[in-house]
């Protein structure tokens, strides 16, 4: 069984083909398979617009930011984007090392991430 | 009384996140502060993944982790056996660059090694007289002095 | 279309694995050449096998039949086949075929070993702890070892068994052995699919050692209001491990512990299951 991880998904109402996905627990190399094909399968859908809530995102590691930098890329690509909101201290420490903090689109909240889509 | 602890497991990541937390609540247990810990926790999960994922494919390999806690400091020492000697050389070219866009040119592991040098106070691999490859860390209690734990010398 | 090449061996690091590289194209045509080498396979006793489909760009409805049938007669025998590093689009044709209910897949060849040896074999796992004999590691040991059984899938409750199995023996060997500053506890996990076997060991101290194996020998005989705090931990054990076993010499105390695992009414499962503890 891999590290504890769950995500919510909700459909955003101001927006076509946004949803708000919240992550909860921990991302790491244990679980980034299966994020990888639900998130995947989202984008193939047609819903390339996408706001992450990382407010009950305790943990992620270099692993887990490869994945979440893969879907701002592929996010991107298909005429949409990939938002990230609410990330916590520790988190925001470790994008912020591995130099991801210009590459990914980080809000202080839900709120303004939607706004900006 | 000097803490130390030696864990060894098998060379699979489905144990790393029990190992990381373990480690982690020890520094809690041992008035390392949070922010600490949770760095602590990054640093043993990179090292392990690379460990796990670079290591032997034999059903009995184990992983070796060796955590010494001192007053000011947490010394972690990750071993593992096999490995291939172009990823010994690979991840020792890694741990030598400080350009991050090299890094990330390298090595597909090369962003978890950066935060391991970037979150450690001082970080060394060596190839062990019994073969395996080991990474030591150690990271010093952040203060006023040195709130990054980092070796200044 | 490629022509199929099948290189077979025995995997390298765990030779009693059987290592498949598919190369080229699974058409129709290939089902008859497939069953001629299972077939062999199955003469020489080789019944766990890995497929490699890296280099499969194509395949047939009816090599996915053969593949089903040539894993069933594996099952039958005790073995089992995964298949590793299946491509987008073959993974596709499984989930259109309903043969991704069926097989076992991983992404790589170590997941693939694994699994073999964890559900085929029922190879336990190794976890090996030695540490400085003080009190305040306990909380952390214990809470490593039940988040390690809850990745195993145990049960809930089975778990908080264990974790306070490892406390009190952890305890036990901490408070009552010979406890220097360069002496240490050892503690071995063994787990598989069924069952946990646990053994500490620790140098004995002299004094305690008549009261330990009293307290033993009388366990049956004991008032749990009357006993010191070491008899109910050693009652408290005894009660919810399966097995308990202690032996003692001038060299060393040693207690093992075996549990096994508990069927739930209920049984949780999912990505979801469990929470580790922080």
């Amino acid at each position: 069984m891999p590290a504890q991880l769950s995500l919510k998904i909700e459909d955003i109402k101001e927006k076509n083909n946004a949803k708000m996905i919240s992550f909860i627990g921990d991302l790491d190399a244990t679980n980034v398979e299966d994020i990888l094909e639900n998130i995947s399968s989202l984008m193939n859908e047609g819903f390339v617009n996408i706001v992450a809530d990382f407010s009950k995102l305790r943990y992620v590691n270099s692993t887990g930011l490869g994945i979440i930098l893969h879907f701002s890329k592929v996010a991107k690509e298909k005429g949409g984007s990939f938002k990230i909101a609410n990330v916590n201290e520790n988190v925001y420490e470790i994008i912020d090392i591995i130099g991801a903090t210009t590459l990914l689109d980080i809000f202080e909240n839900v709120t303004e991430a939607v706004q900006s889509l | 009384m000097k803490n130390s602890i030696k864990l060894t497991f098998p060379g699979k990541l489905e144990y790393i996140p029990a190992i990381r937390k373990f480690v982690s609540g020890v520094a809690m247990s041992n008035k390392f502060s949070n922010k600490f810990a949770f760095r602590l926790e990054i640093i043993v999960d990179e090292i392990c993944n690379n460990a796990v994922q670079h290591g032997s494919l034999s059903a009995a390999a184990q992983v070796e982790v060796l955590v010494n806690i001192d007053l000011d400091a947490m010394n972690i020492s990750v071993s593992d056996s096999g490995g291939k000697m172009k990823d010994i050389k690979r991840l020792k070219d890694v741990l030598a660059l400080t350009n991050k866009e090299e890094i990330e040119g390298k090595f597909e592991r090369g962003r978890g090694m950066d935060i391991v040098k970037t979150l450690s106070s001082d970080i060394h691999l060596n190839v062990l007289p019994n073969g395996r490859t080991e990474i030591k860390v150690i990271k010093f209690r952040e203060n006023l002095q040195n709130p990054n734990g980092k070796v200044t010398n | 279309m490629e022509k199929l090449q099948i290189n077979i061996s025995n995997h390298r690091d765990s030779p009693d694995i059987t290592l498949m590289v598919f190369k080229g194209d699974l058409d129709a045509g290939m089902v008859k050449r497939i069953e001629r080498e299972f077939a062999k396979l199955n003469a020489l006793g080789r019944i766990l096998i890995i497929a490699d489909f890296s280099r499969v760009k194509f395949i047939s409805s009816p090599v996915v039949g053969e593949l089903m049938g040539c894993r069933e007669r594996l099952i039958e025998k005790g073995g089992n086949l995964i298949l590793i590093k299946l491509s987008k689009d073959i993974r596709q044709k499984f989930e259109l075929m309903g043969a991704n209910q069926v097989f076992d897949v991983s992404t790589d060849e170590k997941t693939a070993i694994s699994k073999l040896y964890w559900e085929n074999q029922n190879k336990p796992d190794e976890v090996n702890l030695s540490f400085t004999p003080n009190l305040n590691l306990v909380p952390n040991i214990r809470t490593f070892i039940s988040n390690i059984v809850l990745q195993k899938g145990y049960p809930h409750k089975d778990v908080f068994r264990i974790e306070t199995i490892v406390d009190e023996i952890c305890n036990n060997a901490i408070e009552h052995g010979e406890n220097g500053e360069n002496d240490e506890i050892k503690l071995k996990c063994l787990i598989d699919k069924f069952k946990i076997d646990l053994r500490v060991t620790n140098k004995t101290n002299d004094k305690n050692v008549t009261q330990l194996q009293q307290l033993i020998d009388n366990e049956d005989k004991s008032n749990p209001q009357q006993d010191s705090k070491r008899g109910r931990g050693i009652r408290l054990v005894k009660m919810l491990s399966s097995s308990l076993k202690v032996e003692i010499s001038r060299q060393g105390t040693m207690v093992q512990i075996t549990k096994y695992k508990e069927k739930e009414t209920h049984p949780e499962g999912g990505l979801n299951a469990g929470t580790i503890k922080s």
